[in-house]
């Protein structure tokens, strides 16, 4: 069996790299795509082969010694490189997502033996407007937040179209991960972001907080944090690949834990964690409080997120993946407030 | 194969990857659509410098010329020479050229859809090439640069004003930020706020390019005709969606092609050309022969406006119905007579005034309510002769503006309004709303007429819808003549055509028998020599009095039908008889169950005259145009008011003979007289 992987250097990506090298696997190779030669993650790994390309340049890897190869042999392609940034700017998304994900296509369409393509999109294609998303369902949205969840929602919209296509005979499966954060037995999270922001401030500020009883703070606090251990996330689409039935229906899947925690839930466990005793009152979006949290640190781009009404249909998921029911947040927490350490 | 990146600027959603045929050729199309943004269309470009055969940008705002100068903004000058290896191309140039001759080219097949209309230009600086062709049509123009530009609460009205008003604001225009807020969304709820939006908006044709429609609030589209150089599946639904009555596309062909844009367009034949000579007029022109490119109309949604307004005029039709008027009333028929003379002289002074209106017309079709608005001049046919046209003319050009002011959109001449002159012409001509005369469904319904006299008379037989008899055109080669012979030539088994002159009547025959290349057609120039074989005759001449038609050498049980006014059957000669029947025309009633006619137009119940019904059925079909003018008749035309009618539920009412309806009891009279003539034949 032959691999392609894009975004297989990013955090997501190393996992799925090692998950799918050591693991059951009767992989032969797995190619990786990358833009710089860091190879050194993958130097102990086997049946690693690198490939130096962009997925934003037209040609990706056209150019490449190992293209015939690619297109001929390859079995599974696994897109899953994304500028995953929610304060980056229209441009840098576009060309990242859309762009990245129009050229990952073309190479598909050139692919002569592909068995399945498994593209990496996230939930936050939902609509936070609406309460519930539907694994099947891609909503109609104009609103965005964010440049990141208005141009991975266009690049979903891309492979959802090529599927929509009548000759198109690939199995394709979506998988959208929730807010992925650290490892969920070393605790290991490479950059900060989502809730790692809260974490971070409250860790910051924790000196000043211990002499502050309330702090009226602007979020929903039934609002719950669709989590999901990067370890667990790769686990799970390992498994899929492995229980791939190829069926030609498309098929999405909602990547999140079973247990998830409600943002005061969280913000009194990051308390717990730093020793402090601060009680967060939940207020309504209005701009004084607002601007407090961006004077905090925390980009305002994730204020929407605090508010939102949205919870995640895991029907298939659940039944295609029974394994992510134990992936709950009370029995990972404690090593994810090992980042705070 | 080739490769092709196109930049859709002001687009958000559209991006895709695929190979596409056109006229034979495979290219590959890279789309992304980069909503407004500079920076990223910017390295979109330098990724794809070098490595695609062409770059085509749409949605960027082009060049814009005026007199002595133009306009480019720095930024779209920035991105267009942002490559280094790959020619840029926007499709401006097939713009320049196209769509001038394609509005041209459409004008003449259509000469209605593009005169008299209140024309508004989301921005005529984007769509100058629309401008100048528009404007040479006579039309009245509203451009509302200020507002899409710029905001500003003023519309321009021609395109010497857009020139100045761009010469002044070229250094402001040059600094402000090519953004998509920028754009005001056209929405319907800021009319009443602002006065030029107001005005634009209560254009009948809006004009747009596709690149700057995608954007806007669609919402004022709703029930309007738009202008567009092209329109991608996509668009078509937001469209229809919108409620947009109908779209002019210049380039429809590129609808089935729905990656190919006029960029794109452009990007292929620099391709064919080779880089490094651009393309010029020439090419364009030699691409709208190759590929026989031409304007098309697409009708999206069905007029679905609460009523439509229809005018109508009418006169009287003696001196006698003067004294119908409510201050004439007290005198009564017996003492009117010395009167007469001396009102009808002191009236015919008078302006002409709204007389009444006929409501509840329900079209069958689509449900469409009506209404009727009936102007009247107080002429009588004699003053109306009498005076000269230009008079008649001014009196019934302030009665047009009456109406339109009243909502009304369309205008009906009735009776002898529509003689006085050239027939109409001149009056549509300085109307502000489309006049028509009527006559193409008072010809339809003078031959439904006919035809279920002939069936009522029962003498000639029927097979699958045909009569197994032979008609007679007396006058075939005049208008309504030829265009009778033609439909009847449909459903009868043979057909005599008789005119005098005979090299006429074999060019009719000819295009008879295009039409129905199974017809029997005799000519002839002279009427009484086939008169005793026809069962149907009908004569429509010129013959101002004299006889072209000896009554007493007709068959018994014949329909004459005499369409000439005056007749050229008189009464007189009508009477010496009776087993013939003649009639004179065909009077109709409107669709609609509660149909209110309020005032007396000469006709019992919801029965009116066929030239009214034309113009409530153009009202019911929306087609507000100059459906019939002068005192030719179309056939197609004829064809085309039949069908309306059928579909619309205007049907055949009463049969006029000389003095009124005919009565059943009249038709079973003379079925009696002539069963015994023939029985005495025989």
């Amino acid at each position: 069996m032959k691999i392609f992987i894009t975004g297989a250097t990013g955090f997501l990506g190393q996992y799925l790299v090692r998950e799918i090298a050591l693991k059951h696997f009767d992989v032969k190779e797995i190619f990786i795509l990358s833009r710089n030669s860091e190879f050194s993650k993958f130097s102990d790994l086997e049946n690693v082969k690198l490939i130096k390309g962009d997925i934003t340049n037209p040609q990706m890897i056209e150019n490449n010694v190992d293209y015939n190869n690619i297109i001929e042999n390859v079995d599974f392609i696994i897109h899953a490189a994304a500028l995953y940034d929610v304060m980056a700017s229209h441009s840098e998304c576009y060309l990242q997502n859309v762009v990245g994900t129009q050229n990952t296509l073309r190479l598909i369409k050139n692919c002569k033996k592909l068995k399945a393509f498994f593209y990496v999109s996230t939930i936050a294609v939902g609509d936070e407007e609406t309460y519930f998303l539907e694994e099947d369902h891609f909503p109609e949205r104009k609103k965005f937040n964010d440049y990141y969840s208005e141009t991975k929602y266009h690049a979903e919209k891309m492979v959802r179209d090529l599927k929509g296509l009548s000759d198109c005979k690939l199995p394709i499966r979506i998988i959208r991960p929730g807010i992925i954060i650290g490892d969920s037995v070393t605790g290991r999270m490479d950059k900060c972001d989502g809730p790692y922001y809260f974490m971070s401030v409250l860790k910051k500020h924790s000196l000043l907080l211990k002499t502050i009883a309330y702090l009226p703070l602007s979020f929903n606090p039934k609002t719950r944090l669709p989590i999901i251990p990067v370890d667990h996330c790769a686990q799970a689409m390992v498994a899929l690949i492995l229980r791939e039935d190829f069926s030609l229906e498309l098929k999405t899947y909602h990547l999140i834990s079973s247990e998830l925690p409600t943002i005061k839930e969280f913000l009194e466990d990051i308390n717990q964690a730093l020793c402090l005793k601060t009680q967060y009152i939940p207020v309504m979006k209005n701009p004084v409080h607002n601007s407090l949290l961006k004077l905090l640190g925390i980009p305002k781009e994730l204020i929407p997120f605090m508010f939102s009404k949205l919870s995640y249909d895991k029907t298939r998921t659940i039944e295609d993946l029974p394994e992510l029911k134990k992936s709950m947040y009370s029995d990972y927490k404690e090593k994810l407030f090992l980042y705070l350490a | 194969m080739k490769h092709i990146l196109s930049l859709a600027f002001a687009q958000d959603h559209y991006n895709f990857d695929e190979e596409v045929e056109f006229n034979g050729v495979t290219y590959r199309i890279t789309q992304y659509s980069t909503n407004f943004d500079m920076e990223l269309t910017e390295s979109i470009i330098k990724k794809y410098d070098g490595v695609c055969d062409v770059i085509c940008i749409s949605g960027l705002p082009q060049k814009i010329k005026f007199k002595k100068g133009f306009f480019l903004h720095p930024d779209a000058y920035r991105i267009k020479t942002s490559a280094k290896f790959t020619p840029i191309v926007d499709g401006q140039i097939i713009k320049d050229v196209y769509i001038p001759y394609a509005l041209r080219l459409f004008y003449l097949k259509n000469k209605n859809f593009l005169s008299k209309r209140k024309i508004g230009f989301y921005s005529a600086a984007l769509q100058k090439s629309f401008v100048e062709v528009l404007e040479d049509l006579e039309n009245n123009l509203v451009m509302a640069d200020p507002y899409f530009l710029t905001k500003m609460p003023f519309n321009l009205h021609s395109s010497k004003g857009l020139d100045q008003y761009l010469k002044a604001l070229s250094p402001v225009l040059k600094r402000l930020k090519i953004k998509k807020s920028n754009v005001p969304s056209f929405s319907e709820s800021n009319r009443k706020m602002n006065r030029a939006l107001d005005e634009f908006l209560s254009c009948d044709i809006l004009v747009g390019n596709e690149a700057n429609i995608h954007f806007l609030n669609l919402s004022h589209l709703k029930g309007k005709t738009l202008i567009i150089d092209i329109v991608s599946p996509l668009l078509e639904e937001k469209l229809k969606q919108a409620g947009l009555k109908e779209a002019l596309i210049c380039l429809p062909q590129l609808s089935s092609h729905s990656k190919i844009n006029y960029s794109i367009l452009e990007g292929i034949m620099q391709l064919k050309k080779g880089i490094g000579s651009p393309v010029k007029d020439d090419d364009v022109v030699s691409l709208v022969e190759e590929l026989k490119l031409a304007p098309e109309i697409k009708k999206l949604n069905e007029d679905n406006s609460d009523t439509a307004i229809f005018s109508f005029v009418i006169h009287p039709l003696s001196s006698r119905y003067l004294f119908k008027l409510p201050g004439l009333k007290f005198i009564s028929k017996e003492y009117s007579k010395p009167f007469e003379s001396g009102i009808e002289e002191l009236l015919s002074m008078s302006p002409g005034f709204y007389y009444g209106k006929i409501d509840g017309i329900v079209s069958e079709k689509n449900g469409k309510k009506v209404e009727g608005l009936i102007y009247a001049v107080t002429e009588t046919p004699k003053k109306l002769m009498e005076k000269e046209p230009d008079v008649i003319y001014k009196k019934i050009l302030k009665l047009c503006e009456k109406a339109q002011k009243a909502g009304s959109k369309i205008m009906g001449l009735g009776a002898y309004t529509k003689i006085v002159g050239d027939a109409g012409v001149t009056i549509d001509r300085l109307s502000p709303i489309p006049v028509t005369t009527g006559n193409s469904l008072s010809s339809a319904s003078t031959l439904w007429a006919a035809k279920l006299a002939v069936e009522k008379l029962g003498f000639v037989k029927k097979l699958d819808h045909q009569f197994l008899g032979t008609v007679m055109v007396v006058g075939a080669t005049g208008s309504i003549g030829a265009v009778s012979a033609k439909v009847l030539s449909l459903s009868w088994k043979n057909i005599i055509l008789v005119a005098p002159r005979a090299y006429k009547l074999i060019e009719l025959k000819d295009d008879i028998l295009k039409i129905n290349p199974e017809a029997n057609i005799i000519i002839s120039t002279e009427s009484d020599a086939h008169s005793f074989e026809s069962d149907l005759i009908i004569t429509t001449t010129s013959g101002q009095g004299k006889t072209i038609l000896d009554i007493m050498k007709v068959k018994p049980g014949c329909v004459i039908c005499d369409v000439s006014r005056p007749f050229d059957i008189s009464e007189k000669d009508a009477i010496k008889r009776p087993d013939v029947l003649v009639i004179a025309s065909g009077e109709v009633q409107l669709p609609g169950d509660n149909v209110n006619i309020e005032i007396d137009i000469g006709l019992e119940g919801n029965i009116v005259y066929a030239c009214l019904a034309e113009t409530a059925l153009l009202a019911m079909e929306g087609k507000f145009e100059s459906f019939t003018l002068s005192r030719n008749i179309d056939y197609e035309k004829v064809i085309e008011i039949d069908k309306l009618a059928h579909v619309h539920g205007v049907r055949l009412s009463q049969i006029m003979g000389h003095n009124g309806f005919i009565t059943d009891e009249e038709f079973n009279l003379c079925r009696e007289h002539a069963q015994k003539k023939l029985k005495g034949l025989l």
